[in-house]
């Protein structure tokens, strides 16, 4: 079982003259259990792919499917949750708690695994202070956060996460970071992300995406050994993980990369030590 | 100058205020950033420092002009840029050129100049290429550029940005950063909203905000070196402030916030 993506493929406006490839020949499978990351520069086709996965825009060619279904096929409902980039784009309800109490109550879920009160705080919003206010007023962290719980609230098998912590403050991202984890208990997650670091260290698999075309899947390490296909894809190593590669180039000997800041400083100390 | 004096602000039908008694001063040549938890009333700030919303109490003058005198209203609008959080609520115009063009146009900038102005505004925010784009068929990341270069067309003497960065790439950030400094350099005022603490670094002054009041207001270095401070008010250390902070409780010599190279180069040396 898994949300699987053989070749597809995606051209916006296709066969006119604005036809654009958003999307070429990506490959990809979600498990249950499993963290998935997508990166790529601006415009390279991220949320197009998400879109594609969740059943938004059909493939131009290729095809994804939910556990061997269709993403259109009624057994396949609720199955997949998407997050947008833009969170206020999801909004429709007069009230927060409404909004998110919304997914269970059109998939029919009569006892929801989480009721909306508690998808909110898994966010890290108090129902009681956010609950009755409209979503249309709440802060851009807010926002982004009631999207997460509106989609948690009925579970569904293959989360699909867009940006989930930009415009996050710490506590806020922390929460939005163990949601993540405990979701993979159930659940599968592919998230979309320009901080990649925070996400690196539970992720089974990357994938780069590069004007719509992948450039790289496979393991993280990967790309730590060989970080050629993402600088080529427009993209920047994060600080702390560039610290530890010029720190080797420099010979340096570190038994693996750190994504925490605090470790790979003193496993660069230690390293130190070690040459002299 | 911007001078927000003694402000007060609470949404209609909000149980609590979104800014509580800020007196804050934002002067021409000055980069400041503004930083602060989910709902602290960054944003609120922003809405305010260019009339969009006006003061419950206090007030708020743009090089003396009330924001509350509904006949300065223009005068104001055109001194100070706002690009809001959601680009999406401020795209305005069909095709690309024309969102860009929209501002400057509604100030009266002569067909000539007209052109000159969006496509430097374009060129800018790495764009070029996209004139005839529609924006809705955009990427969040173009869209935020967008936003961008419409705010630099109509070139304010004050720049309020509301996390401009936030849906961009790292190259994309750094060019919007590198846009923030040349404006200092020529006399803008620049407002800067940001979560990523990284991005407070090349700022004069730093203004941290927690529900509603001004926490911290003063040099980046010493809020960036407060880790108390920061933890009450959700904030936290640049990672590379963190590992340069290791490095140094270890007798080690290096700045606050060293660049990968320069905190190896530093580790090696010595
Ligand atoms: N239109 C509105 N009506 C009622 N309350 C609002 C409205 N807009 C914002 N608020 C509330 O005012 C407070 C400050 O909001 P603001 O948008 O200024 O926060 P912020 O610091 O920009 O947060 P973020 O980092 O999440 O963008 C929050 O509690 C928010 O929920
Ligand atoms: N609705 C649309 N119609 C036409 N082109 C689009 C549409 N949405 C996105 N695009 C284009 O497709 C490409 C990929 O966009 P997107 O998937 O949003 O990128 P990312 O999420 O990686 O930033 C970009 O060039 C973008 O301009
Ligand atoms: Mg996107
Ligand atoms: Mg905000």
């Amino acid at each position: 079982m898994a949300l699987v993506a053989a070749e597809a493929s995606y051209t916006y406006a296709a066969g006119t003259q604005y036809a654009s490839d958003a999307l070429s020949d990506v490959t990809l499978s979600l498990e249950v259990g499993e963290l998935v990351l997508v990166v790529g520069e601006t415009g390279s086709g991220k949320s197009t792919l998400l879109r594609v996965l969740a059943g938004l825009l059909d493939p131009s060619s290729g095809s994804v499917t939910v556990d061997g279904l269709a993403p259109g096929d009624g057994a396949a409902r609720g199955r997949t949750g998407l997050v947008f980039q833009n969170p206020e784009s999801q909004f429709f309800a007069e009230t927060v708690l409404d909004d998110v109490a919304f997914g269970p109550r059109n998939l029919g879920q009569s006892d929801p695994p989480y009721s909306a009160q508690q998808a909110l705080r898994a966010v890290g919003l108090d129902p009681d202070v956010f609950g009755a206010r409209s979503p249309f007023t709440l802060s851009g962290g807010e926002a982004r956060r009631a999207a997460i719980a509106g989609v948690l609230a009925f579970e569904p098998r293959y989360l699909l996460l867009d940006e989930p912590t930009a415009g996050l403050d710490r506590p806020s991202r922390d929460a939005v970071l163990s949601v993540v984890k405990d979701a993979r208990a159930q659940a599968g997650v592919l998230v979309v992300t320009h901080d990649p670091e925070q996400f690196l260290q539970d992720a089974q698999a990357v994938v780069v995406l590069f004007r719509g075309t992948q450039v790289f899947s496979g393991a993280p390490s990967g790309l730590l050994t060989d970080p050629g296909p993402y600088l080529k894809a427009g993209m920047q190593l994060p600080d702390v993980i560039r610290a530890q590669l010029v720190a080797r180039e420099r010979g340096a000997q570190l038994a693996g990369i750190s994504f925490d800041p605090e470790e790979a400083a003193r496993k660069l100390l230690q390293a130190r030590r070690g040459a002299r | 100058m911007i001078v927000f004096r003694d402000v007060s602000f609470t949404y209609p039908g909000a149980q609590r205020p979104a800014l509580r008694r800020i007196s804050l001063r934002f002067e021409a040549g000055q980069r400041v950033a503004i930083v602060g938890a989910n709902g602290s009333g960054k944003s609120t700030l922003a809405r305010l420092a260019n009339g969009l919303l006006v003061p419950c109490e206090g007030s708020v003058l743009v090089d003396g002009m009330d924001t509350a005198d509904e006949s300065r209203t223009f005068d104001i609008r055109s001194r100070v840029g706002l690009v809001l959080q959601n680009p999406d609520n401020q795209i305005v115009g069909t095709v690309v050129e024309e969102d860009v063009a929209f501002g400057p146009e509604n100030l009266g900038v002569p067909r000539d100049e007209l052109r000159a102005r969006v496509d430097a505004a374009i060129a800018a925010v790495g764009l070029t290429g996209m004139e005839r784009k529609e924006p809705h068929l955009l990427s969040e990341g173009q869209k935020q550029r967008l936003a961008i270069a419409g705010a630099l067309a109509m070139d304010p003497a004050y720049l309020v940005l509301d996390e401009p960065t936030a849906m961009l790439d790292a190259a994309g950030r750094h060019a919007i950063l590198e846009v923030l400094e040349r404006l200092v350099t020529d006399g803008h005022g620049i407002v800067h909203i940001t979560h990523d603490m990284a991005e407070t670094i090349p700022a004069d002054r730093v203004i941290a905000l927690d529900d509603g009041k001004v926490a911290f207001d003063g040099p980046v270095a010493e809020l960036l070196s407060n880790t108390h401070l920061l933890l009450r008010l959700g904030l936290e250390q640049p990672p590379m402030v963190v590992m340069a902070a290791v490095v140094r409780a270890n007798g080690l010599e290096v700045p606050l916030a060293p660049a990968p190279e320069e905190l190896v180069e530093a580790l090696w040396r010595s």
